[in-house]
């Protein structure tokens, strides 16, 4: 379907969505990717030009899903990203974690 | 060019989709017009009386009939739990998943071959087959085969190195199902070196050690009752509109084969429809349902039917 734009009108608004306008006037068109390596599993969304938009780190914890880290790749005005939305890049993480 | 000194195009504009209904009723309607006047039908062709005539005649095919059986987990060889592995079943494994989707567009054979790229293991469609997922549907905007009803070049789903898999959404059932049960799922499952195994239910699990995918079908019950459910403020009647109710095998199946209750490995859902959103209906009738079958902790969840991307925790 066509992607549709506008902002959030109730809640819970989300940390991040995208607002941008495609070619032909509706929103841009896209899909996930996932890479699952042991208990991590690594999403990457990406844009009908292939572009990536955000990358998310996810680790499988005591039979929970926690969010270890969330890169955002886009930085187009109208891709928006919520003030509560973590900054922290997954390449900041791994260089934390090595310096350790 | 056309005769006529139109511009013809060689797939559905993603225009032609603009603003089309969730009811059953408008969305057979929008798919009439188009079969009444190809190659491109202008929006005027709505209120021709061929297409009104056709759309008369579907639409009352579809009221008149019951929904596709819903197959229980028994129809699977595998119960419906498949291996989350590569070909050589290590976890390195990687997925592609996108929803709403099968529009026969440009847009969706571009976002078909970016999932290639990626080179997955698994492809997943998270459902809506457009206008009413019906078989000629079902072929022209996933299986690559010209329908007859209209004059585009079809689109093809990319399946993944070892398979691939698609929900049920609202779309489909707008034609009973028998297009996503009888003509999708047979093309979908594992790939074997005789074909594909076929998928023979609308929900499964892929897992490993450290991960189970549930998938949901959130689609079959969320039409309701027909003509009713179309009209504001009677589909709010409990029993009216559609609930996205998960429906008894489905509950069976969590119960008897996945027990997420007694299992430790984190929890990935997939569904069509959204628990919640800040754009739009939320359908929270599945959250409670899989909360009561023991599935109390925090998951990751992918959704459809909203139509764009959004986050949230």
């Amino acid at each position: 379907m066509p992607v549709d734009l506008g902002s959030p009108t109730r809640e819970p608004h989300p940390n991040f969505y995208d607002n941008r306008r495609g070619a032909h006037g509706f929103g841009v068109k896209g899909h996930v990717n996932l890479t699952f390596h042991g208990p991590t599993l690594k999403a990457s969304y990406v844009d009908l030009e292939g572009n990536a938009l955000i990358e998310e780190e996810w680790q499988a914890v005591g039979g929970n899903v926690e969010l270890a880290g969330q890169r955002v790749i886009c930085h187009d005005a109208d891709f928006h990203v919520g003030p509560e939305m973590v900054r922290v890049t997954l390449q900041n993480q791994i260089d934390e974690s090595s310096t350790s | 060019m056309s005769q006529s000194g139109r511009l013809v195009h060689e797939r559905r504009q993603l225009h032609d989709l603009k603003d089309l209904p969730r009811s059953a009723a408008l969305s057979q309607l929008r798919q009439a017009a188009e079969a009444t006047s190809p190659p491109n039908y202008p929006p005027e062709a709505l209120f021709a009386p061929a297409a009104l005539v056709t759309w008369v005649r579907t639409y009352l095919a579809y009221v008149f009939h019951k929904k596709h059986y819903f197959p229980e987990y028994t129809a699977s060889p595998c119960a419906a739990m498949y291996a989350l592995a590569d070909e050589r079943g290590g976890d390195g494994v990687r997925i592609s998943i996108a929803g709403d989707w099968g529009t026969g567009t440009d847009e969706a054979q571009c976002v078909a071959r970016q999932m290639v790229k990626f080179e997955p293991h698994f492809t997943i469609h998270i459902g809506d087959v457009y206008y009413v997922g019906d078989p000629p549907s079902v072929n022209e905007n996933c299986l690559g085969i010209k329908n007859p009803n209209n004059n585009y070049d079809p689109v093809t789903w990319p399946v993944g190195s070892v398979g691939s898999f698609a929900l049920n959404g609202n779309h489909e059932m707008h034609a009973n199902g028998g297009g996503y049960f009888e003509v999708f799922l047979p093309g979908l499952g594992l790939r074997t070196p005789g074909g594909m195994t076929g998928q023979q239910t609308s929900f499964f699990c892929l897992q490993n050690h450290y991960w189970r995918m549930i998938a949901i079908d959130t689609g079959y019950n969320s039409i309701g009752v027909p003509i009713l459910s179309g009209i504001p403020w009677i589909n709010s009647i409990p029993g009216i509109g559609g609930d996205c109710e998960l429906p008894a095998p489905l509950l069976k199946w969590l119960k008897e084969m996945v027990r997420p209750e007694e299992d430790p490995r984190g929890v990935i859902l997939l569904s069509h429809h959204q628990n919640y959103s800040g754009f739009q209906d939320q359908y929270a009738k599945p959250a409670q349902q899989l909360w009561n079958a023991g599935l109390q902790r925090r998951v990751l969840w992918f959704w459809g039917h909203e139509h764009r991307l959004a986050g949230t925790t």
